[in-house]
């Protein structure tokens, strides 16, 4: 295919666009809207999977030491702990590595030299338990050691934690699911109208011999149009959402972890929007070309 | 050039459209298909341009039967006839010019060549000076041209035209015979149904006449009317 004839036959794609602007907005409206959720779907999902990795595993509990506990006593409280039925692995969290750990998740929102050279952490250990049932038993034989200032049991949040993301994440994706379902259709009606409108240029096209693969590439274009138009809107759209929303929850809780609104988040969204925004307005208007247009 | 063995088209609603045609129609010939309205001239060309397939019978077009044609060739076949029809079929929101050359845009032809026939086209159907006009704004007859000239721009073997005076008077009939005479002087073989006598008599040139779907007159330099006898 020369690059004159390609460029015919996006002047005939562009002809049928503006001939349906309306139902060309309409389709591109809905192509949007749902490629948007799609994409918060995947962000919320993200960030879930990030806070629900900071409550810890279901397995783990963290054991928080008094700010005056030695390290000869932590090492035994240490050998305690390990001791303990039902402990299948205890890890020491020393403060110095605590602290640097928090700076990093928290992406560089606090920094060390604020805090004048003082650590305010405690150390810390990371207590593994080898049955859920025995959590509660473990958590609370440790609460009664000496030394040992606080024992957080997350294994319930976290639990909580991965149902309500599994829920969203299926619940979003669900409704999705059924907005791209929307926007296929949409296109699809969208090229069936251009199809009735270019009757006369179809005609004349048969007539002259052009093939039938000439004769469709211009709608298939147009519909593939669509979606890449949609998905460019889509990406804009999350793009400065995204952001805003993040500023916003960060000023609402200092210290959650969320993902970053940076280029390394949204490169990711841009390769499935702009994958799946295409194949979307092909798909809506093959089902057209093959169900309206008989060459 | 186009030749009819026992050719029968029923429609799909039943209506039987041709009876076992039997026409032979040689290279460089110039042939009215006549009879009132409801015959089959219509059936006669689509089938030469396989928009219509036969219920029986074969139909070859330049020694092919294009009946066993498969379909993706069927485009390759109509870039060697054009096909011109009483309602003209112009875009309306494109020029004289830009018609033309879009019947040479959509098979690929190269901008340079679609210039230099277009251009040629035009001015043998005597509208080089009209061909930056809407077809708005041109008569019947000139609209008509266009329509001829698109059909001509490929320099097709065969040109079909289907009724194409049926909506010009009189005198621009004539201008619109005159001009597919000139085609066919050219060498091209022309194929025209009409049912109009004084384009037909003007020219007189070997004539079909068809009655409820089968041949029954078949006349070199012919005419067509009441004066006419209808069986050869």
């Amino acid at each position: 295919m020369s690059l004159r004839y390609l460029d015919f036959l996006l002047q005939e794609t562009f002809t049928g666009i503006r001939r349906n602007l309306f139902m060309s907005m309409a389709a591109v409206t809905t192509i949007a809207a749902s490629l948007l959720l799609l994409g918060a779907v995947r962000l919320l999902t993200a960030n879930l999977n990030i806070l629900a990795a900071s409550l810890g595993s279901r397995f783990e509990m963290q054991v928080f030491l008094r700010t005056d506990v030695g390290r000869e006593e932590r090492d035994s409280l240490g050998r305690q702990v390990s001791g303990l039925p039902g402990v299948s692995g205890c890890r020491l969290v020393p403060k110095e590595e605590a602290l640097p750990d928090l700076c990093r998740r928290l992406d560089g929102t606090v920094d060390l030299d604020d805090l004048g050279g003082v650590n305010p952490l405690p150390d810390s250990f990371i207590v593994r338990v080898s049955d859920l049932k025995e959590m509660s038993a473990v958590a609370a034989r440790i609460g009664r050691l000496s030394g040992v200032d606080e024992v957080k049991d997350t294994h319930q949040a976290a639990e909580t934690w991965a149902a309500v993301t599994r829920a969203i994440q299926m619940g979003g994706t669900a409704a999705a699911a059924l907005l791209v379902i929307a926007a296929a259709v949409i296109v699809s009606n969208t090229i069936r109208l251009t199809v009735y409108a270019r009757r006369l240029e179809i005609g004349i096209m048969q007539l002259v011999g052009a093939t039938s693969g000439s004769i469709r590439l211009p709608f298939l274009l147009e519909g593939m149009f669509h979606g890449f138009t949609g998905a460019v809107v889509a990406l804009a759209a999350l793009v400065a959402g995204y952001g805003y929303l993040h500023d916003g929850a960060r000023h609402l809780v200092p210290l959650m972890e969320l993902l970053p609104p940076t280029g390394s988040v949204f490169r990711a969204q841009l390769g499935a929007l702009l994958a799946v925004g295409p194949a979307l307005g092909l798909a809506g208007s093959y089902f057209s070309v093959r169900r309206y247009l008989h060459v | 050039m186009i030749e009819f063995r026992d050719v029968s088209v029923v429609y799909a609603n039943g209506a039987r459209a041709l009876n076992h045609i039997n026409l032979a129609i040689g290279k460089g010939e110039f042939v009215f298909l006549v009879g009132p309205t409801g015959t089959g001239k219509s059936t006669l060309l689509k089938l030469v341009y396989r928009e219509v397939l036969p219920t029986e019978g074969t139909v070859c077009v330049g020694g092919q039967d294009i009946t066993r044609l498969p379909g993706q060739r069927v485009p390759f076949l109509r870039r060697r006839i054009g096909v011109v029809f009483q309602d003209f079929r112009l875009l309306p929101q494109k020029t004289v010019y830009e018609n033309v050359a879009y019947a040479l845009h959509v098979i690929g032809t190269p901008y340079r060549e679609i210039r230099k026939r277009v251009g040629a086209a035009v001015e043998m159907v005597g509208l080089g000076r009209k061909m930056d006009a809407f077809p708005g704004q041109l008569s019947g007859g000139e609209q008509q041209r266009a329509s001829i000239a698109r059909a001509i721009v490929n320099n097709p073997p065969i040109l079909l035209a289907d009724e194409p005076t049926g909506n010009l008077d009189p005198e621009m009939s004539q201008g619109i015979a005159q001009l597919l005479n000139d085609i066919h002087i050219r060498g091209t073989t022309v194929v025209v149904a009409s049912h109009d006598a004084a384009v037909v008599n003007a020219l007189r040139k070997r004539v079909v006449v068809l009655q409820h779907g089968e041949i029954i007159r078949d006349a070199t330099g012919g005419g067509y009317g009441p004066d006419e006898p209808e069986i050869p």
